[in-house]
């Protein structure tokens, strides 16, 4: 059972006195102050952003429902896709919104279908209403360029090519899932694309891609492939995928992903290797998952997406960073000592990232 | 006239984050090829695009794709490097075919 974590601090105990055990507390009352305070924080940025939006719009009320940007309810995808026609600049034709009939194009109807199955994924599971979590509509454009072997995502839309080397790119619901998760990260952490927070980009996107899928075919942490882009490759391409969650650097007969730090590739490349070292993170969530066992998405995903959007992770954040993140993160959750905490630390020492326990625990009490 | 010339094309990043190459040179091709092909080789448009990627923010946006091109006649070596948002109509031509070279 997925839990999404609240401070029972926020709203309840004045802001002065949560400071105030932010400062003098103890550890774990620090923690509960500092997540009461960020919450705080929120929700007066958010109450601030409805007073504005009544000054343009003229709307009444400050609730969150109302500054959503469509008419739809909270667990309920808005969706539009768009036809580049083979373009790379200009205006796409919209082909199908919310609710239409299926097209019979297949890029169109794929990413339809694929944005729909990553909406209800994080709805379902984390109760998390789209990208920005406030119901942002979710563009796709299909048919972008000619033979273009790529999808990304822009800033405000996923983007997605017909593929050469590659087969189409919305074939693939991992495809989708990791570019919609790119937002999300931006939306979030906005974790810089660059080095270790890029790779730490990169590897949320892995994970939810590989969420998605699992929750969509309902495999647990045992029986799911843990593999990227499986359904996007083709006889000619040399492997089975284009990354392994559960095996970095074996998808391809040149895999250059590493399992463990020791094999931490440091190159200019690729923006300092986001797609190469990615491994090591998606490797110590794979650890994690399948020690816990059951589904991923379940006590494993809870941790990770907790981590993901906790108000500590900065832009520039490293593996060691996010992986002490995400023991405070298990031990709020699932208590200090608990099973599902003291996985979180073997998985990041499996993979050479978090070497000793008493370090980690410095941390979280520092 | 077409100079003998020899174009490398290197592509990394994209959601595969799998670096690709192609090698097209001028004397594997019939002659109207190898001048098509040459007549798409615009010097000012991929200085242009590699002095408009470097002063582009960074680091890049996800998953978005980079290009190296070395472009070698007996006149000399030229590099270029730029991102995929660099490349105009001008550029595209020749990219698109360059691309049609690329294996894993």
């Amino acid at each position: 059972m997925p839990v999404i974590h609240r401070s029972p601090l926020a709203c309840i105990v004045p802001p002065f006195v949560l400071d105030t055990l932010a400062r003098t507390g103890d550890a774990e009352q620090r923690e509960a102050a500092l997540d009461a305070l960020a919450l705080d924080i929120s929700i007066r940025h958010r109450r601030s952003t409805a007073a504005l939006s009544r000054s343009l719009f003229g709307m009444v009320g400050d609730t969150r429902a109302l500054l959503r940007p469509t008419l739809a309810p909270a667990g309920q995808p808005q969706r539009r896709i768009f036809n580049a026609n083979n373009q790379t600049a200009g205006v796409p034709t919209l082909v199908r919104s919310e609710g239409d009939a299926p097209t019979n194009d297949e890029a169109t109807d794929e990413a339809y279908d694929g944005l729909g199955d990553t909406y209800r994924f994080f709805w379902n599971i984390f109760q998390r209403d789209s990208i920005d979590d406030n119901g942002m509509p979710l563009r796709g454009v299909v048919h972008y360029g000619v033979g273009y072997d790529n999808a990304f995502w822009d800033g405000q839309q996923m983007v997605f090519g017909d593929g050469r080397l590659f087969k189409r790119l919305t074939r693939s619901l991992d495809v989708i899932g990791h570019e919609l998760q790119h937002g999300v990260t931006e939306h979030e952490s906005g974790l810089l694309y660059q080095d270790q927070s890029g790779a730490l980009n990169e590897s949320l996107s892995d994970w939810a891609g590989s969420m998605v899928k699992q929750y969509k075919r309902g495999e647990t942490a045992d029986t799911a492939d843990w593999l990227i882009g499986a359904d996007i490759v083709g006889p000619s391409f040399p492997g089975r995928a284009l990354r392994d969650m559960a095996n970095p650097g074996t998808a391809w007969e040149r895999d250059p992903q590493p399992a463990h730090m020791d094999k931490f590739v440091v190159t200019s490349d690729d923006n300092g290797g986001v797609h190469i070292n990615s491994g090591i993170p998606n490797k110590a969530f794979h650890t994690l998952a399948v020690e816990l066992g059951g589904y991923a998405w379940e006590r494993a995903g809870a941790i990770w997406y907790e981590t993901l959007r906790h108000y500590r992770l900065q832009p520039d954040a490293t593996f060691r960073s996010f992986a002490r993140l995400t023991e405070i993160v298990a031990n709020r959750l699932y208590g200090r000592g608990s099973v599902e905490s003291s996985a979180v630390t073997m998985a990041w020492d499996a993979v050479g990232v978090l070497r000793s326990r008493d370090d980690a625990a410095l941390y979280a009490t520092a | 006239m077409t100079p003998p010339f020899t174009l490398r094309l290197e592509r990394e990043g994209g959601f595969a984050g799998i670096p690709m190459h192609a090698v097209v040179s001028s004397s594997e091709l019939g002659q109207q090829d190898a001048a098509r092909l040459w007549a798409l080789v615009d010097h000012d448009a991929l200085a242009s695009a590699t002095g408009a990627s470097a002063a582009a923010a960074s680091p890049a946006r996800p998953d978005s794709m980079t290009y190296r091109l070395v472009v070698e006649t007996p006149e000399g070596r030229e590099e270029y490097r730029f991102g995929q948002d660099a490349v105009g109509p001008q550029l595209q031509p020749l990219v698109e075919r360059l691309e049609q070279q690329l294996a894993f």
